[in-house]
């Protein structure tokens, strides 16, 4: 028995054994999309020349019809949380402004920016945790730029990333806590969560260029620097989900594009 | 004396402080359970008694015996003590074993039976009907609305937003369901008949005051039952190591007047008018 144990073939098969584990278990972080090429980075494309950058597409995300009024949040297990709410809370999945155009809307160039390698910036978007909500709650992010992740709250946090196309994570924040974390992917969208406090969520597009925007106070967006040609541009919202339209802009041209919610039936 | 009988007799003293502080402590447990506050929880602490009588009991006397046999012959240093054949050996052992399962598991038995029965029991249509979905970390509660019916819930309509449960709008039963966070509201000295599910991972529903513990497994939906006799509010505590946020996953139990209950449950507002189509 002894004998067989020291003989090398024995630790060569246990080698074998604990690498193909190892690259099992690899293979279950990184998901599915670990095996199959990415069209986008595998595909040739060339470096992004910003003198083509001409064109301006703008626009206003609206709301249409009467909105179902949002689910109020039981912020009664967390004190800390509840002490930054005293009116009370709700569900933040559709947040409309006074003349019914709809915040916190992404949108972004879904085709027709193939062709091209944009650089990736260097300095992080910021994602905080405050007032128990993350601010902001819908953002963009180019893949492989810096995510700084942050527990600005006297509350401790988790963020629970639900990624499909890049890695997973899931990490514990004290107060003050500092994260920064990168999606390899392009994801429209990521999912982040709070598992202490459920009615925490973060939207995140992750893009594998910069011409997205996210609509403001006034329900409006504003994508600058695309080159002239045809695109498809799509909005996404949380409780509503995504439209597409076509579109063709020329040099220099500043386009209007508008979306509405609910789409039509 | 020598002085190994000195230590002996030490060892002896000390095994009877130890013996007093343990019957003392162990019958002066009643003030470290909670005050019960349900019907069959009486007979749950009677089990809780029992076999701490019991089982307390063998210690004791099994350990006298031992000490008997360590004294007797510990001064036999060659040996000579006469050796019992194995087969009486064997018996003397099976018996003892024999005998104390007999006094432990059949005494449980027949003392926690009408408890077992109370709350695993066939459910009786008076049984107030509420369902606990357990999720990390917190307890969703139901109440199937007048029509006495839960609504179907298909997980592919679960959105953390506006349907935590993926109640399914379309179903005619999902009209008045009611879904609260963390506050459990039961009539007194009603049966009431709590459906448990879990949404993520194991989590276990305990109302100490209730005598009341279930383990809830996902993708099984479990029952307990109970009739709160006492009004007042209560924990229910998670009591299954969930997760990181275990230790928040709290929910309280107010157990009222059935008339306040019915009141409370008209003024809330059915779940699905928060539900997007």
């Amino acid at each position: 028995m002894m004998k067989i144990w020291s003989d090398a073939w024995v630790q060569i098969v246990s080698g074998v054994f604990v690498a193909l584990l190892l690259l099992g278990c690899s293979g279950g972080e990184e998901g599915d999309s670990g095996k199959e090429p990415d069209q986008e980075t595998t595909s040739k494309r060339k470096a992004w020349d910003s003198a083509l950058g001409t064109a301006t597409v703008s626009g206003t995300v609206s709301f249409h019809g009467k909105p179902v009024p949002s689910r109020p949040v039981n912020l009664s297990k967390d004190a800390q949380c509840a002490k930054q709410h005293p009116d009370g809370l709700r569900d933040n999945s559709l947040v409309l402004n006074s003349d019914n155009t709809i915040q916190e809307v992404f949108v972004w160039i879904e085709k027709g920016l193939e062709g091209w390698k944009f650089p990736v910036p260097k300095e992080p978007v910021i994602l905080s945790q405050l007032g128990c909500m993350y601010s902001p709650h819908v953002l963009g992010v180019m893949a492989k730029q810096p995510i700084q992740i942050r527990n600005d709250d006297s509350a401790v946090h988790n963020v629970h990333c639900l990624a499909k196309r890049s890695s997973k994570f899931n990490i514990s924040q004290q107060t003050g806590a500092t994260d920064t974390k990168t999606f390899k992917r392009p994801e429209v969208m990521v999912n982040l969560i709070c598992d202490i406090h459920p009615w925490m969520s973060a939207h995140l597009g992750v893009l594998s260029h910069p011409a997205f925007s996210v609509t403001n106070d006034k329900g409006a967006f504003r994508i600058t620097n695309l080159p002239p040609g045809k695109y498809t541009i799509a909005a996404w919202q949380d409780r509503y989900g995504i439209q597409k339209k076509e579109i063709t802009v020329g040099d220099g041209e500043s386009l209007t594009v508008d979306f509405t919610y609910p789409s039509a039936p | 004396m020598t002085a190994r009988s000195h230590l002996s007799a030490g060892f002896l003293a000390l095994f009877f402080v130890l013996l007093v502080i343990a019957v003392v402590g162990g019958f002066g447990f009643k003030t470290w359970l909670p005050p019960v506050a349900s019907e069959h929880g009486a007979v749950v602490d009677k089990v809780i008694r029992y076999t701490l009588l019991t089982t307390g009991l063998v210690f004791v006397v099994g350990h006298l015996i031992l000490a008997f046999f360590i004294v007797k012959y510990s001064r036999d240093e060659r040996g000579t003590a006469k050796r019992l054949s194995p087969g009486v050996e064997a018996r003397w052992a099976l018996s003892v074993a024999f005998g104390m399962s007999i006094i432990a598991e059949v005494g449980v038995l027949v003392i926690g039976m009408p408890a077992w029965a109370a709350v695993y029991g066939e459910p009786s249509p008076d049984d107030v009907v509420v369902e606990v979905v357990a999720q990390q970390f917190g307890w969703f509660i139901r109440y199937p609305g007048k029509d006495g019916k839960f609504g179907a819930c298909r997980p592919e309509l679960i959105r953390r937003g506006d349907n935590p449960l993926g109640l399914d709008k379309k179903d005619p039963a999902s009209a008045d369901d009611i879904i609260v966070e963390d506050e459990l509201r039961l009539p007194v000295n009603k049966p009431a008949r709590i459906v448990l599910r879990s949404l993520d991972v194991l989590h276990s529903f305990s109302v100490p005051e209730m005598r009341v513990k279930q383990d809830i497994i996902p993708g099984y939906t479990g029952r307990t039952r109970f009739v709160p006799n006492r009004e007042g509010t209560y924990e229910i505590a998670c009591a299954e190591l969930c997760g990181l946020g275990h230790y928040k996953m709290r929910g309280l139990l107010q157990v009222m007047a059935p008339q306040d209950l019915q009141r409370w449950l008209s003024e809330q507002v059915p779940a699905i008018t928060y539900i997007v189509d």
